[in-house]
């Protein structure tokens, strides 16, 4: 009799998960659970030993540092559900920063500067497209070359030295670089540029084909879409993101390295998988990339409050990673077994 | 040409063959005999069981019932390894070879007798093999990257290369030129002369009139018991033996196929589709040709006739070498797909998983893919609420069944994915609807469903284009079959000379130049 209860007790349960699978699965948006948790441990994890880590000040801290990569990364996933890599944002980041700081020494305007910035990241990014196209080959490769050539200009053009003496009292480093509502300005830049990007890719006409195209190519072609042209625009789209990215990096440290976005390209790409954007593309989702690269900020930060030797922290970054992969996996997985509901 | 070879004992003998899939009886009592020095013709119509009785011979299918004798022993074949070792050799539909790795690999690869000579010896062997097909092409040449032809002969060197005593086969000639053809052809003769017996199947029925010394017909998984003299005044008899009485006109209108009121071209507002001086892409050729709206123009010939070239035009995929094209919507022949789309053309590929549909995507978002993706009738941004209607919509007017429009694609079966390719590109409004092979791996009844929907699209006043492999489906679905021979058009089918038996045999004249001698006799 126990036995028997316990076992109907076990499937109101199951069923009572199903149910909510299904709510989930309806609302449909809702696929970065597996991530929430991974940060809510890492939190617990750091927190509970270290609770000056919850602090706000602290919090404000962790998501600016997270602000410059995530914003990036949401181009990414953009790229990404078309089964394309671009290696060379960290390239055009860096040479965004470095050429308005320039700009600026010589005397021209910060606004100016910044703009020029931005023009020229959306051309870059522009030319990885166009390069591929004429190339016939994917972004990742032809990115191999512009990361490296990009990089090699802006330590060509500030002599590989830091740039430094900006006008601190300008309008754009008071503006950018200061806070409102005590929230940094780069945040932000993270949280609207997210939302904006988020409503684009779910439920714009632009969004619906970089989907497309990620889901089948050939198909897409098929029923004449222009998949060439799509590609140069979302390379230009990641192109301006860098730029944003480096404009604010630079209105906050009012200064500029040459050595700066080195590496970035694959942590923006980890962040962005660890969020649930699939390798195989037609799917992705900018707040899993978000938390992705919040799970990898939270593992620097971390490290610095447990006191760990500075040679530790790219392994644990590592380990945490793919710890965190596996759990979204694992409780995809299970949701994906219990639901057939499919969002967009 | 026929010089009398030297005939042997009967080399491969099959017995009451039989094979069953499922309740489907594939083979029924076949059989089957092959001698040394003798190329035996396998004829039958798609679905006869001319591939289950190669792969029965192979030794890649153990069949229910029957014995293989091989060489006066009855044998058991295992797999095809084991038909290799006792000198069977297949050269099957499917290319079989490694793209990435050289010729000399691949022909390496299966172990061929020569394989414990020294290297300097198999290359050269290898190397007269290859020129004896008119191949030359260095032994270090990637596979890959070959011509689809030249891929063809170098699978045929290599079965050539185990020095078998038995070879089959199958649709050697689909991928070849005309030159390549003829050369195989002699090679053919030359291993038949060899004392190689040679089981040789093609669509191509002159080709196998040309190279055979006996003829196996199957219909419906039997072997016709006519005997059968291989020569080409028989062409029109062997059309009948493969087809049986499967053609019987009055039929077609009784069985749920469309009756003669749909078939009238009375249909409100269309444009019909105006073909001027088109040539090229290759051999088409097209000097005028007017098709109405209204009705299912049927589209049948052989792989190579032209009909691929055609929809690629229409359809923005290639680009003709000359002549004028007037689409239903009054717009000129389209320089991309985009703007073949854009002037409302709609194609419905054989190809389904492949450029049919995004699998991994949703019901709804495949369904509104080309009318808000490259039509952009839906604005910029797209509605869940409002696919999801559209959606529903055309699932219920096509009857596909589903529990949530938000399902994959993939989750559906063949029928119903089907089903949401014709949706997809309804909801364009197309005026010209090119079909090809649309109802290929679907069930009867899905079948006739899209029979149904693809004449209620014409009733609409498109212009439709449908090619079929099934020469029975044009005859039992379309108003009329237009005929390409070589790029070519022949005299419409239509009316009582609309049959199975006719579409097969003007598909098959190519020296003749109208059709008409041969469907008289129905």
């Amino acid at each position: 009799m126990k036995g028997g209860r316990a076992a109907s007790q076990a499937e109101q349960l199951l069923a009572a998960k199903i149910a909510t699978g299904r709510r989930f699965g309806r609302i449909g948006r809702f696929d970065e659970g597996g991530l929430l948790l991974a940060v809510a441990g890492l939190l617990l994890l750091i927190a509970v030993p270290h609770p000056e880590f919850v602090d706000p000040r602290s919090i404000v801290t962790l998501l600016r540092q997270t602000a410059f990569s995530g914003i990036i990364a949401f181009g990414m996933v953009y790229l990404i559900s078309m089964v394309e890599i671009d290696l060379s944002v960290g390239a055009i980041y860096c040479w965004v920063a470095t050429v308005a700081a320039l700009l600026i020494n010589s005397g021209f305007d910060p606004w100016l500067a910044a703009l020029a910035g931005l023009v020229s990241a959306s051309l870059l990014g522009a030319l990885n497209g166009v390069l591929a196209n004429v190339l016939d080959v994917p972004i990742i490769i032809v990115s191999l070359g512009t990361l490296s050539a990009i990089h090699g200009a802006a330590l060509i053009l500030s002599g590989g030295r830091a740039i430094t003496g900006m006008p601190r009292q300008h309008s754009f480093f008071v503006w950018f670089g200061s806070e409102w509502l005590g929230v940094p300005v780069p945040v932000w830049f993270l949280a609207s540029v997210g939302l904006a990007l988020h409503v684009v890719f779910r439920h714009t006409r632009f969004g619906a084909v970089v989907r497309s195209i990620g889901s089948n190519i050939e198909a897409a072609r098929f029923i004449g879409i222009r998949v060439g042209r799509y590609r140069v625009m979302v390379t230009a789209l990641v192109g301006l993101l860098c730029g944003v990215s480096g404009v604010l990096t630079l209105a906050f440290f009012k200064a500029s390295d040459p050595s700066i976005g080195t590496g970035l390209e694959l942590q923006v790409v980890a962040a962005v998988v660890i969020g649930g954007t699939s390798l195989a593309g037609g799917t992705g989702t900018l707040l899993g990339a978000f938390l992705g690269m919040l799970v990898i900020s939270m593992i620097g930060s971390g490290l610095v409050f447990y006191g760990v030797s500075g040679n530790w922290a790219q392994f644990v970054t590592g380990v945490v990673i793919v710890a965190a992969i596996a759990l979204d996996r694992t409780i995809k997985r299970r949701r994906t077994a219990t639901t057939p509901m499919e969002s967009p | 040409m026929k010089a009398e070879p030297q005939r042997h004992a009967s080399r491969l003998i099959g017995r009451g063959i039989t094979k069953r899939f499922g309740s489907h009886i594939a083979l029924d009592r076949v059989d089957f005999e092959l001698a040394g020095g003798e190329v035996n013709g396998v004829l039958g119509a798609n679905g006869a069981g001319k591939s289950t009785l190669l792969k029965v011979l192979a030794g890649a299918i153990r069949p229910d019932e029957g014995d293989l004798v091989l060489d006066g022993q009855v044998v058991r074949m295992d797999s095809m390894r084991h038909a290799n070792e006792r000198g069977i050799a297949l050269v099957s539909q499917e290319l079989s070879l490694f793209p990435a790795l050289t010729v000399r690999e691949n022909f390496d690869i299966v172990g061929t007798k020569t394989i414990r000579r020294p290297r300097a010896m198999r290359d050269a062997h290898a190397r007269r093999v290859l020129s004896e097909l008119g191949l030359e092409i260095r032994l270090s040449h990637t596979v890959g990257r070959l011509s689809l032809g030249d891929r063809q002969l170098v699978e045929i060197a290599r079965a050539l290369l185990q020095e078998p005593r038995v070879l089959i086969l199958d649709e050697p000639t689909s991928a070849l030129h005309e030159s390549e053809k003829s050369r195989l052809l002699t090679v053919i003769r030359h291993l038949r002369a060899r004392g190689v017996g040679i089981v040789y199947v093609s669509h191509f029925l002159e080709e196998v009139l040309e190279v055979a010394d006996t003829l196996v017909v199957l219909r419906d998984g039997k072997r016709v018991p006519t005997h059968f003299e291989p020569a080409k005044e028989r062409l029109p008899d062997l059309v009948s033996a493969m087809l049986g009485e499967r053609f019987a006109p009055s039929g077609r209108l009784g069985d749920g196929a469309p009756g003669p009121s749909r078939r009238s071209g009375a249909a409100a507002g269309g444009k019909p589709l105006i073909l001027t001086g088109v040539r090229g892409p290759a051999q088409l050729s097209i000097p005028s040709w007017t098709v109405a709206p209204g009705e299912v123009n049927g589209i049948a010939g052989l792989v190579g006739s032209g009909i691929e070239e055609l929809f690629a035009i229409l359809f923005g995929a290639a680009r003709a070498s000359g002549g004028t094209i007037e689409l239903p919507s009054g717009r000129p022949a389209p320089r991309s797909i985009h703007e073949a789309v854009e002037s409302g053309v709609a194609f419905i590929p054989a190809d389904r998983k492949r450029v049919g549909l995004a699998l991994e995507q949703s019901i709804a978002e495949n369904i509104s893919a080309v009318r808000s993706l490259v039509q952009k009738m839906d604005g910029l941004i797209l509605r869940q609420r409002d696919s999801e209607k559209v959606a529903r919509g055309r699932c219920a007017a096509l009857k596909i069944k589903t529990t949530s429009v938000w399902r994959k694609a993939a989750t559906l079966s063949g029928g119903n994915q089907q089903k949401i390719v014709f949706a997809k590109w309804w909801e364009a409004n197309p005026s010209l609807v090119l079909l090809q092979d649309p109802t290929r791996g679907v069930d009867v009844g899905a079948k006739r469903e899209m029979h149904e929907i693809i004449w209620s699209v014409a009733g609409r006043g498109c212009v439709v284009l449908m090619y079929s492999s099934d020469p029975l489906e044009l005859a039992n679905v379309c108003t009329r079959v237009h005929i390409f021979v070589n790029g070519t058009l022949r005299v419409p089918l239509e009316g009582m000379e609309l049959t199975e038996h006719g579409v097969v045999s003007a598909m098959n004249q190519r020296a003749l130049p109208s059709n008409r001698q041969t469907t008289g006799g129905l």
